[in-house]
């Protein structure tokens, strides 16, 4: 009695872990066209991803970008892997803790050329979610603002409480300034100007980080050049 | 006998479900187990007292097992398989209004955002973009058939979003009222939407 009970508890128990592989190969197999050696591929990336804790679904929406553009086997394989080395990165610098939003806004900056310190500057300058402040980091940086200087715009707002709306603003206005031929640097001093002066009257209450800019001054601030986009 | 098929098929149908364990499939559980109990009580027909604690045993094994098991299953699980799931409810009934679920941006409100696109001689036209993980079941646009537009609304939180229509199916179309966004990884670009641009 008590072996059958024992059983089937051991049964049981190995069923979820079971029911995810499965789950792993399904999302791989819901891609009928993708040869098999690439869903196979796919399927193992993502189990990777799971097992170490990694949000899948955007490695599944990138399989599925991919498919949409009609991208040979190994190039959605080689795309899908890129992915989840930036949200490795991801996490590694925003910390274990980090939502699956973080980390793919995260992934996201990576992708444009963020380094570690200017994530972790922007971790440790607010208690709350990073994802709107790096969000905004991210399309700073596409649009060619030097990685030293975007950090310390996201930052400064951050210490005058900006909403994430704020925040990704700043983004949104200085993509639209070089869109239509604005230097980023000049569209930034000026876009930031402007959104400290709708905040000066918010109470500065966020923890300020003179330590995470000071230590990303001793690191390459990235050029104002051409406009980087992620991929 | 049948009976016990019954809860036996009602166990097997709860272990299905896994990992999304619900809790009324688990309360079914113990009803039909107590129900069981009950009936054969009242019925004062004579049982094999052993058998029936083998399946009352079976059916405590199955709750603990399936709750352990939740425990430990990684989070991203559930939640990509509520995703698929929601995924695929959405699939049987596309709209063409839908609210960002794949936003990496923050907790901003989401705002309404409708995309027009000119294919008069289309069969179907549906939204794809980082805001619907790019499923081109998700957003179906809808045929204005005085003017051959086609339009899909949607709630889309503040931020950058890259989208692209596909037409018929198989046609990858940029907005070419937008501007591109260029994609290192396919080499096919969309187009940029600036969500919140004050």
């Amino acid at each position: 009695m008590v072996e059958v009970v024992v059983l089937l508890a051991l049964l049981l128990l190995a069923i979820p872990g079971s029911v995810a592989r499965a789950q792993d190969a399904a999302y791989a197999a819901n891609f009928p066209e993708l040869d098999s050696a690439t869903q196979a591929a796919l399927g193992k990336e993502i189990a990777l991803a799971r097992e170490r804790g990694l949000p899948i679904e955007p490695l599944v929406a990138k399989v599925r970008e991919g498919r949409l553009k009609r991208a040979t086997g190994p190039r959605i394989r080689a795309a899908v892997e890129r992915l989840g080395e930036r949200l490795t990165a991801a996490r590694d610098a925003l910390g274990a803790g980090s939502s699956p939003e973080e980390l793919i806004a995260g992934a996201d900056a990576i992708a444009v050329g963020a380094q570690a310190p200017s994530l972790r500057a922007v971790r440790a300058a607010t208690t709350h979610s990073v994802t709107a402040p790096i969000g905004a980091l991210a399309q700073l940086l596409a649009s060619g603002v030097a990685e030293l200087k975007a950090v310390e715009m996201v930052i400064s707002l951050l210490k005058r409480n900006a909403s994430p709306a704020l925040l990704m603003a700043l983004g949104n206005q200085v993509e639209a300034d070089v869109a239509t031929g604005l230097s980023p640097a000049a569209s930034a001093t000026f876009r930031l100007r402007a959104l400290e002066g709708q905040l000066s009257g918010n109470a500065v209450t966020t923890a300020s980080t003179p330590g995470a800019i000071d230590a990303l001054s001793g690191q390459k601030g990235g050029s104002s050049s051409a406009p980087r986009r992620k991929p | 006998m049948a009976e016990r098929d019954d809860i036996l098929d009602s166990a097997i149908e709860s272990l299905r479900e896994l990992p999304l364990v619900r809790p009324e499939a688990t309360a079914r559980l113990l009803i039909a187990i107590a129900a069981e109990r009950q009936r054969v009580r009242e019925a004062g027909v004579a049982v094999d007292r052993r058998g029936l604690r083998r399946w009352a045993w079976a059916g405590i094994a199955t709750v603990i097992a399936a709750s352990v098991g939740l425990l430990l299953m990684p989070p991203n699980a559930t939640r990509d398989d509520r995703s698929l799931a929601r995924e695929t409810a959405d699939r049987a009934n596309t709209s063409p209004v839908i609210v960002a679920s794949h936003d990496a941006r923050g907790a901003e409100a989401p705002r309404a955002v409708e995309l027009v696109f000119s294919a008069p001689a289309a069969r179907s036209v549906r939204v794809v973009g980082d805001f619907n993980g790019w499923n081109e079941r998700l957003t179906a646009m809808v045929r204005d058939d005085a003017s051959g537009l086609w339009s899909a609304r949607l709630m889309l939180r503040p931020g950058r979003h890259v989208y692209a229509f596909v037409v018929n199916d198989t046609q990858w179309m940029r907005d070419p009222r937008a501007p591109a966004a260029p994609d290192a990884d396919f080499g096919r670009a969309g187009s940029v939407l600036l969500v919140g641009r004050p």
